[in-house]
């Protein structure tokens, strides 16, 4: 109850919008149901000085983020943003290196009314328009049915992860964006399968869509598993590589030894079997 | 059905609460009259099935003493597979509340991701998976904001997986059921010139799966092995698996001086797990580690895991002169447990960028990124030796870029890296690669707007047992087109080509002899999506998705849809939507299906908000 308690310390309205709003009352009217609303000075915060432009009337005469460059724009919206929580990656992100503008994905005056799952995943393949195709596939995240987001795996203001994952933003901590949902994949377990670990589950899986079932980068498991699981004098080589080498008795022209993960049951990972059979 | 009432009930008591509400209750019946074809491929890719749904629901509530936002949102309810419900409440300064839950149904039975003969499937699953996640932030955006929050992952259900005794594997029943529930509670900090955020979280994790088979199997191996038949005649296996993990998280941002920004983020987690195993069974196995056949198999095992792991990141943004920004990121991931089969694995990468401000309307950068690190991890049983295998990764990039805005309604953006390396972690890891992205907006007036894209990633592993070639190329272009005005007309129109190639070496492992592994898929994927408005309410949609892929494994999927929607009164619209699914394969021809959905729905909204 002390929550609600506290809701006297709203903000009372500003005095400001009311000229404003003269002209721009439906701006205004959003507006006032915007979390933008509490700011002091509301509208010349991200507008400038907007008293000259009131009594000209000349758009000349007040700033619009939407029309300056993306540099220009973003330094206005980060003159009160740059020190928060989900801008902490934000220089390593391909959005703050591309300089795409804050206003591409955010409209500043709209109410707080969160948007549908479906828009903000339009909103994205609207630039992304190869991970449009990707979700296509028959085998794919159900991102088109709205079921997930592309916020979901990745943080658009950018982390230090690869891909943007956004595994840092409250949930798993530093463990790979993936095993948010997939939880019974996160271990630790006993007898690890190296990659999950090492290289997350991309190198097996397309994390957006494929044609081939379970999202597998090969058409066929076997051929999945023995391209790194080759014979291999490790730790010799100039260039040595991870996989260990299966078993003469894998007599691969029989089918049943192509379907490797019916006895690898456990392939990401077992707590009781080292050749993750169990 | 029970369901089904929820959401009004929820809605008609939010109604309650406040005089004049705003909101939405879409309500319809789908039927999916022709469904030819593999109902499992139908099931493992799409399945919307038949019946009554509530199809959508939301009201927003205006701004009342205790909350200036209230919204509600519900989807797909009433036995769709993918449904959500998402709450969210605002106070703005005071508390800023979001309650989400989430259905989904994972059903997949697909023989053929195994082998070509798809005789085995014995890997499928028929699961219920629910997340829940709620998250209080109190005085959001003031300088102390104190926040909380619980999640809740689970599932619980059915599959087919087998039980394997060395020579021979048995499809069994399967019950899973598996929980992760976290608990977390942070601060941020938040001045003028900094931010910090601390946070401490606490997750339970357990995970219980039995298989047991009751009736005779000779399982897969239908011939003798050493002269004599495999067989189970029952058997059991129960895991339950138990875990905890503990997460510190700091991260936070700088601005000591207008030049000068920093910013870093640490973590810490420290997942353990508990698992019990017991098996017992009886029929005739081989046992490969004695070499002997057996009548009988009792097994109990326990094992414990520990894997702390530690992340951080510090970067530092310099802008020593108006046009020229310096950007400098170094990141460490390492893993690093304490058990007899011990798992370390460092990784560190180090990014310089410099960005130059050539003119207002072109940006160049260029700069270099740096990947190192190495693994020390317990040899796979499969080679048959033990001790550690040691990994490395160590790679050398040339980054660049270049942000183009030669007009204002134009911008271009370009995106290089040239790679070269001594070691990567797995054959399938690129040592050299070289990639290039280009991605091109043209805003040319309200109407017209067109996007372009081109992606090329080439690279290479070469090993002692040959070398990895990859490549990736797509390219696609999308033009947008609406009626300025009126609105009545808009269209999207995308096309996308995509082709990937891979092509490495392996091993039989029998004879030793050298094979080839070469995958390719050529993607083609168009989309089209029009809205037409025939009468002043009257509107069509009309459009779909077309995909085609070549290459290893030909497939094409069409997904074609319409929708028309007409009033029936001020606060009440019907709409009929017809979608088409018509999914292919040429080399797995029996997991083919197609079908048509045709879904009748009513859409009722409430009056609009009077402003007071």
């Amino acid at each position: 109850m002390w929550v609600f308690a506290l809701a006297a310390m709203a903000q009372a309205p500003n005095p400001k919008w009311e000229s404003c709003a003269a002209c721009h009352e439906d701006l205004v009217n959003s507006f006032t149901k915007n979390r933008h609303a509490g700011v002091k000075q509301a509208c010349d915060s991200c507008h400038g000085n907007t008293a000259k432009h009131a009594e000209t009337a000349d758009p000349a005469e007040i700033h619009n983020p939407r029309k300056m460059t993306a540099k220009a724009g973003e330094a206005t919206c980060l003159a009160c943003h740059k020190n928060q929580a989900t801008h902490v990656g934000r220089v390593s992100s391909g959005h703050g290196r591309g300089e795409v503008a804050c206003t591409s994905c955010h409209n500043v005056h709209a109410s707080t009314q969160p948007a549908q799952p479906k828009d903000k995943n339009a909103q994205c393949m609207g630039c992304h328009t190869e991970a449009r195709a990707q979700f296509s596939k028959p085998f794919a995240h159900k991102v088109q049915q709205g079921q997930v987001n592309c916020v979901d795996c990745h943080n658009p203001h950018g982390t230090f992860q690869p891909k943007a994952q956004a595994s840092t933003a409250r949930h798993g901590g530093n463990e790979p964006g993936c095993l948010k949902c997939h939880t019974d994949k996160r271990g630790p377990f006993r007898y690890e399968h190296k990659p999950v670990r090492i290289e997350a589950c991309s190198t097996c899986h397309e994390p957006h869509g494929s044609v081939n079932p379970r999202m597998l980068t090969r058409s066929d498991v076997s051929l999945q598993c023995l391209e790194c699981h080759v014979a291999l004098p490790v730790n010799t080589a100039s260039r040595q590589v991870l996989g260990g080498i299966p078993p003469a008795f894998h007599n691969i022209r029989d089918p049943f030894y192509r379907n490797c993960t019916v006895c690898h049951t456990k392939i990401h990972g077992s707590h009781v079997s080292k050749a993750l059979l169990k | 059905m029970k369901k089904l009432l929820v959401i009004p009930i929820l809605a008609t008591v939010a109604c309650w609460a406040q005089e004049q509400p705003t909101g939405m209750v879409e309500v319809g019946y789908r039927a999916t009259p022709a469904l030819n074809g593999d109902l499992n491929t139908y099931r493992s890719v799409v399945n919307l099935g038949e019946g009554p749904r509530l199809l959508r629901a939301e009201f927003t509530l205006p701004g009342g003493k205790f909350y200036d936002t209230f919204t509600f949102r519900a989807n797909n309810w009433g036995g769709d597979p993918y449904n959500s419900a998402r709450l969210t409440a605002e106070k703005f300064g005071v508390y800023r509340a979001t309650v989400v839950y989430r259905n989904t149904t994972y059903f997949n039975a697909l023989p053929s991701f195994a082998n070509v003969t798809g005789a085995f499937n014995q890997r499928s699953f028929d699961q219920k998976q629910r997340f829940f996640d709620a998250d209080v932030d109190f005085r959001p955006g003031k300088g102390f904001s104190p926040f909380i929050g619980v999640s809740r992952q689970g599932a619980r259900g059915n599959a087919v997986s087998p039980l394997v005794f060395d020579e021979n594997n048995y499809p069994a029943a399967s019950t899973v059921s598996f929980g992760y529930t976290t608990a977390r509670v942070g601060l941020r900090w938040t001045r003028e010139k900094y931010h910090f955020t601390f946070e401490q979280s606490v997750a339970r994790f357990h995970d219980d799966q039995t298989l047991s088979v009751d009736t005779r199997s000779n399982g897969n191996r239908p011939g003798t092995y050493l002269g004599q038949q495999l067989f189970l005649l029952n058997g059991k296996d129960s895991y339950g698996i138990s875990g905890t993990t503990n997460t510190t998280g700091i991260h936070g941002t700088v601005s000591p001086a207008s030049w000068i920004d920093l910013s870093g983020q640490f973590f810490y987690t420290r997942p353990s797990t508990t698992a019990n195993f017991t098996e017992s069974a009886a029929g005739l196995f081989f046992l490969l580690d004695t070499f002997r056949f057996t009548n009988g198999i009792q097994t109990a095992a326990s094992s414990e895991a520990v894997q702390p792991r530690t992340t951080g990141n510090v970067a530092v943004e310099l802008r020593p002169w108006r046009r020229l920004r310096l950007v400098d990121s170094v990141s460490t991931d390492r893993i690093h447990n304490q058990s007899t089969l011990p798992v370390i694995w460092n990784y560190n990468e180090n990014r310089f960028e410099a960005f130059f401000d050539v003119t207002k309307w072109l940006t160049i950068r260029a700069g270099e990124r740096s990947t190192w690190g190495e693994s020390f991890t317990p040899r796979s049983r499969l080679d048959k030796l033990e001790g550690s295998e040691q990994g490395r990764i160590e790679r050398t990039a040339f980054i660049g870029g270049i942000v183009l805005r030669p007009i204002k309604a134009l911008t271009i953006n370009a995106d290089t890296e040239q790679a070269s390396g001594d070691h990567a972690w797995f054959r399938t890891t690129l040592t050299d690669f070289n990639s290039l992205k280009l991605r091109a907006r043209y805003q040319l007036n309200q109407n017209w707007s067109m996007t372009g894209h081109f992606i090329r990633l080439n690279g290479s592993n070469p090993t002692w047992a040959g070398n990895y070639a990859f490549s990736n190329a797509t390219g696609g272009a999308s033009v947008q087109w609406q009626q300025a005005k009126s609105r009545r007309l808009s269209v999207l129109a995308e096309y996308v080509r995509g082709a990937l190639y891979s092509d490495i070496l392996y091993r039989d492992p029998a004879s030793f002899g050298s094979l080839r592994s070469l995958y390719r898929d050529n993607l083609h994927s168009a989309t089209l999506l029009t809205d037409f408005k025939v009468h002043s309410r009257i509107a069509v949609s009309a459009g779909g998705t077309l995909l085609r892929t070549g290459g290893t494994r030909p497939t094409s999927y069409y997904q074609p849809q319409g929708r028309i929607t007409m009033p029936l009164r001020a606060n009440c619209e019907f709409f009929a939507e017809w979608r088409y699914y018509d999914f292919g394969q040429v080399i797995f021809s029996r997991e083919q299906f197609r079908t048509h959905q045709i879904m009748i729905a009513l859409r009722i909204k409430t009056a609009p908000a009077i402003k007071k």
